[in-house]
């Protein structure tokens, strides 16, 4: 007999969960013709059962404390159980505030369902993974379903551009990633987190290696190019655009979680030792990403290129965070949840507006939408706002965190890029309110359903009420990741 | 092993360099070779013809070919992967046991649900247009979101 693997169900009950939701809605979606209306259904149980094993996770890890399985592959502990939460919320307010979009697919609204559970999958796999390979293959299945939501029942020139520039980009960028990983092993001969960190702090040369910092760059960058941090976000503006609108904000979040969790962990455990080596270039990546989203953002013409353009500046305050090193990533991670929940639910919005599979949105159709729709008018504003890191809302909170954070882990330069940026970034978060509000138009009127309502509901609730009571789930994190 | 801690370098690869070497090397020498050592007499119809025994094509090949077996080749794909790990697992049965069994079982369960799902949808009915149809049926327009919006 082989020695097999130690197996443990509740370090991956999350990603069960989810892909036997996946399975289940493929095979209904085939099997009875009355279908669509057992969809809500799968999906809320599934959700269900998501938080059921996060929970169950997070009652083990408190038991227990963190624990390693799978031929140490895949480890269980609260960091993992965080990002996997903002990952479920994610899913459920993007469910929400995109069910037309699901519905109006007919008969392969189940496939999209299966599709999002797929891609979270692997995102979620992304983040509890402590082995290169699994990473990889965390970010495969989650990028390859994410290529195919974009593609999805779609039969415009504008989305098809869209989905080919996402798969063509993206494929390249895993396979950036992938020979990273490759000269990685080439370099330290291990494969796992914990290996590699063993090689760097163990041996007294530090990237002498041109094998080796290529590899560690390839990997960096692959995993960049994910979450559009500039100079690799060439893809985002376009998929932005041309991606259906009901599930494009998802498509944004789920990236980003998946990838900068990943990134968390590296300057945790495998380059914990060389972070003044990385620091120099994660940390120009991240200043540049924030100017330069932040001045692309100001002439763009379209709310959804601003959004990518402001999703670009997004992952370079992220990186920011990162660049410090360390391990209690509270600041990063709170950044993090409030961030994804804010951009779906502003994509919800715009997918109310101009219809779920639409492609662009104007800032003329934007004009006078605060007289026809005073609440996602207002909803919108409070999402800008927050976006834009204005004070009473959970965007402040989470600026002020990152900047904290990197002012004292000496990125002092860093800090005064960000400020600036975020000071500039208000002239183009609020374009689109003065649209609303203070110019005159006749575009649509959107029609707010229930599930829409409720999800951008919550997602108001969320920005607001983190915004000015943050503490008990600052508290939470602290004591979980400190 | 490099798992006790020897640090890899360039020169361990030198095998696949020598390697690469032979084969470039191999056809560098061969060819120029058989040209300058052969014997070259008139073309005769025989020696211009696609066969030299066998039968003679009739018409020009098709230049395209119905997309249908584009689908066919995807899903063959899918099915012949599965194969490769299943010939990984059938190879070390006996040492691999009830872990085994299980774990290709599982990984089976979710190639037949694949299999089950691509027959629901009719990838794999033959006939193209009543599989236009019914893809037709099941994935809308634009204009059908807009509505349904």
């Amino acid at each position: 007999m082989v020695e097999t693997p130690e197996i443990s169900l509740v370090a991956i009950l999350p990603e069960l969960a989810l892909t036997v939701g996946a399975v289940v809605v493929l095979m209904v979606a085939v099997s009875s013709r009355r279908a669509a209306t057992y969809l809500p259904w799968i999906a809320g149980l599934t959700v269900a059962a998501t938080g059921a094993g996060l929970i169950a996770q997070y009652n083990d890890v408190a038991a227990n404390g963190f624990s390693v399985s799978y031929a140490g592959m895949i480890v269980l502990d609260n960091q993992g159980i965080v990002i996997r939460t903002v990952m479920l919320a994610a899913i459920a307010v993007a469910l929400l505030v995109g069910w037309r979009y699901v519905t109006g697919l007919g008969t392969r609204g189940g496939e999209a369902l299966s599709l999002v559970f797929l891609s979270a999958v692997g995102f979620m796999l992304m983040a509890s993974s402590i082995h290169f390979m699994l990473l990889f293959l965390g970010l495969e299945v989650g990028s390859i379903s994410l290529y195919v939501l974009a593609a999805l029942g779609q039969r415009a020139k504008r989305a098809d551009e869209a989905a080919m520039k996402y798969f063509l980009l993206g494929s390249v960028a895993s396979a950036i990633f992938l020979y990273g990983v490759a000269l990685l092993y080439a370099g330290t001969g291990s494969l796992t987190y914990l290996g590699v960190f063993e090689f760097f702090s163990g041996d007294t040369l530090v990237f002498s290696d041109g094998l080796l910092s290529a590899g560690v760059a390839l990997l960096f960058v692959g995993l960049l190019f994910k979450i559009a941090a500039a100079p690799f976000h060439s893809w985002a503006p376009d998929v932005y655009q041309g991606a259906p609108a009901g599930i494009v904000g998802y498509m944004g979040a789920a990236a980003k979680i998946g990838a900068i969790a990943a990134l968390l962990r590296f300057v945790q455990v495998p380059f914990q030792s060389v972070i003044e080596s990385i620091q120099v270039p994660l940390a120009a990546v991240a200043a540049f990403s924030v100017v330069l989203g932040t001045l692309y953002a100001i002439v763009q013409q379209d709310l959804r290129r601003v959004l990518a353009y402001s999703g670009v500046s997004h992952a370079g305050f992220l990186l920011m965070g990162i660049a410090t090193g360390g391990v209690a990533e509270v600041q990063v991670l709170f950044y993090l949840a409030t961030y994804v929940l804010v951009l779906v639910g502003a994509f919800g919005i715009v997918s109310l507006l101009e219809g779920s599979g639409s492609a662009g949105s104007p800032i003329e159709n934007w004009k006078g939408l605060g007289r026809r729709s005073p609440f996602l008018a207002w909803s919108l504003t409070v999402f800008m706002l927050g976006m834009a890191g204005m004070p009473a809302t959970a965007g402040f909170i989470g600026k002020f965190g990152i900047f904290t954070r990197a002012w004292s882990g000496d990125l002092e330069w860093l800090v005064i890029v960000g400020l600036l940026a975020s000071v500039a970034a208000f002239f183009f978060y609020l374009r689109v309110v003065v649209a609303m509000f203070f110019e005159d138009g006749d575009g649509k009127t959107p029609k707010l359903g229930w599930p829409a309502g409720i999800g951008i509901g919550l997602t108001l609730v969320i920005t607001v009420g983190l915004g000015l009571y943050p503490t008990p789930l600052l508290d939470v994190l602290t004591a979980a990741l400190g | 092993m490099l798992a006790t801690g020897r640090r890899m370098t360039l020169n361990d690869y030198l095998p696949a360099l020598v390697m690469f070497l032979l084969a470039v090397g191999f056809v560098a020498v061969t060819l120029p070779l058989s040209r300058l050592i052969s014997t070259r007499g008139p073309a005769t119809p025989e020696k211009e013809a696609p066969y030299e025994c066998g039968i003679l094509p009739e018409v020009e090949p098709a230049q395209r070919f119905p997309v249908k077996f584009y689908l066919v080749a995807i899903l063959f794909v899918i099915f012949d992967v599965e194969i490769i790990f299943l010939f990984a697992w059938a190879a070390n049965f006996p040492e691999l046991g009830w872990f085994g069994v299980t774990t290709v079982g599982i990984f089976t369960l979710f190639v037949l649900e694949t299999l089950l799902y691509v027959w629901r949808r009719g990838a794999l009915d033959w006939n193209v247009r009543r599989r236009a149809r019914r893809f037709a049926a099941a994935s809308p327009t634009p204009q059908a979101l807009e509505d349904a919006a």
